[in-house]
């Protein structure tokens, strides 16, 4: 007890000022800063799935009775089957904020079953002018036929450019894109040539279910961001008397999905879609059940 | 659809352009002006630079996200809140990693930071309070706002930190 209180004060500032100064300090690193708030995002997206994940199965779990004891619930209170099978990556898109997605709505609308490709995949397309189509591998977006650009040819040469993009401008002066993944090259410019013009046929695989009502097409927000290494597509619609709903995530690192999500559900059309992966029975029913006409081609029904 | 991934990245971006245009400092100028003083202050309870640094940087990317729900005239607390959590945190990451790997005396550094260490080896409610109030020489109300206690809190978490720090010093 031999120090006086100002010299203690004294001390303790000079020892904190001396160590806070010492060595070589750094330079400030903003993009350091936006790196690890993506990461610490992305983390907690992930964190938000693998609890979606455990949920469900442990929910499957109970509802299959595993293990050795009784049943403790009644047939009659079992959950739908739609419930049972979730998907991870949806999880994480449904944890994510509603301010993460805009929507939008495409008024008729035509959707397409990729037969060749199976139950994965879906296409729809703006009926009206065959502007945007999505592909639950892709996103494929056709210009207009009063776009100020040649579809096919720009899309050749993006192609011969080793891109699988093509930006052009429509006749009102915005700008769309053409992206191609999961799609082989003569795929896509099979697409975009038949599409274009609104009277072609399309190619042979893809087989129409028929016109829809407004399809809701929802983009995450941070589909934008540089920084974020995933973005998510959804869209939703009555498809064949059936709410469908289509979602399509680019790489999550640590959230396993291979894109090609279609998921389709027998539930009312109005709040979230109890979601489940399409069964391939269903997806044949889906299948045989469209076919019936379309509203921009043809010659939609399989050849 | 890439349109309107740019509107709704304008959207989700909204609150921070908000901020801006009605006068509140930008997050990355908020950055750059608060960076080197938070390192310092890391720096005095991490020892290392690389280490305060890496606190530094992370308590700030906790805070980007949130840097649009906390009102202007609490910033520079939340921030100081949130590098003393962050430092609190690697110690505690130290202490346990120290207890999985032999420990090396380094001879050369023994007594030459006595009172730093003395301060160090303060329980962490009084550690902060120290630094603080004297490194940062924030008043008992400031000191207060930013560990979200009382001022009463602050002034017998200081008699007792003094006390402790005479015992160990004189």
């Amino acid at each position: 007890m031999n120090v006086r209180h100002e010299d203690l004060e004294t001390r303790l500032a000079s020892a904190m000022r001396d160590a806070a100064r010492g060595g070589d300090e750094p330079a400030p690193n903003w993009a350091g800063v936006q790196r690890l708030a993506h990461r610490n995002r992305v983390r907690r997206v992930s964190t938000l799935a693998a609890c979606s994940v455990l949920v469900a199965v442990l929910a499957t779990a109970f509802t299959l009775r595993l293990g050795n004891g009784p049943a403790r619930v009644p047939e009659a209170a079992a959950p739908p089957a739609d419930a049972t099978v979730t998907r991870p990556v949806l999880e994480a898109c449904q944890a994510l904020s509603a301010t993460e997605f805009d929507v939008a709505a495409m008024p008729n609308s035509e959707v397409f079953a990729d037969a060749k490709r199976g139950s994965a995949t879906t296409v729809a397309r703006a009926g009206r002018l065959p502007d945007v189509a999505i592909a639950g591998d892709g996103l494929v977006a056709l210009r207009p036929a009063n776009a100020s650009v040649q579809g096919r040819e720009a899309l050749l040469q993006s192609l011969a450019a080793g891109r699988n993009w093509l930006r052009y401008e429509r006749a009102d002066g915005s700008v769309g894109e053409i992206v191609a993944r999961g799609l082989a090259d003569d795929e896509l410019v099979t697409l975009a040539t038949r599409l274009e013009t609104g009277t072609g046929p399309i190619p042979r695989n893809l087989v129409s279910l028929g016109p829809v009502g407004p399809i809701h097409v929802a983009q995450s927000a941070c589909a934008q961001r540089s920084t974020d290494p995933f973005m998510v597509t959804a869209m939703s619609g009555d498809v064949a008397g059936r709410l469908a709903y289509a979602l399509d995530v680019l790489t999550v690192s640590s959230v396993r999905d291979e894109g090609r999500s279609t998921i389709v559900t027998n539930g009312a059309s109005s709040g979230p879609p109890a979601v489940r992966q399409a069964s391939e029975a269903e997806w044949r029913d889906l299948v045989a059940a469209g076919g019936t006409g379309t509203i921009t081609s043809p010659t939609t029904a399989p050849r | 659809m890439r349109e309107m991934g740019s509107r709704m990245e304008t959207a989700a971006g909204a609150g921070l352009e908000a901020r801006a245009r009605s006068g509140v400092e930008p997050f990355e100028e908020f950055y750059r002006r608060s960076f080197t003083g938070m390192t310092r202050l890391a720096r005095v309870l991490v020892d290392d630079m690389e280490d305060a640094t890496e606190v530094v940087q992370e308590a700030f990317a906790r805070m980007l996200p949130r840097y649009d729900r906390i009102s202007a005239d609490r910033v520079d607390a939340y921030l100081r809140a949130t590098v003393l959590n962050g430092c609190r945190r690697f110690i505690r990451r130290e202490v346990l990693s120290r207890r999985h790997r032999p420990r090396s005396v380094q001879h050369a550094h023994l007594g030459a930071d006595h009172v730093l260490d003395a301060i160090r080896r303060l329980p962490a409610p009084q550690r902060d309070v120290v630094l603080l109030r004297f490194y940062l020489d924030l008043s008992e109300a400031e000191i207060a706002q930013t560990l979200e206690i009382r001022p009463g809190t602050v002034k017998s978490r200081l008699h007792r930190a003094l006390l402790t720090l005479r015992e160990v010093l004189g």
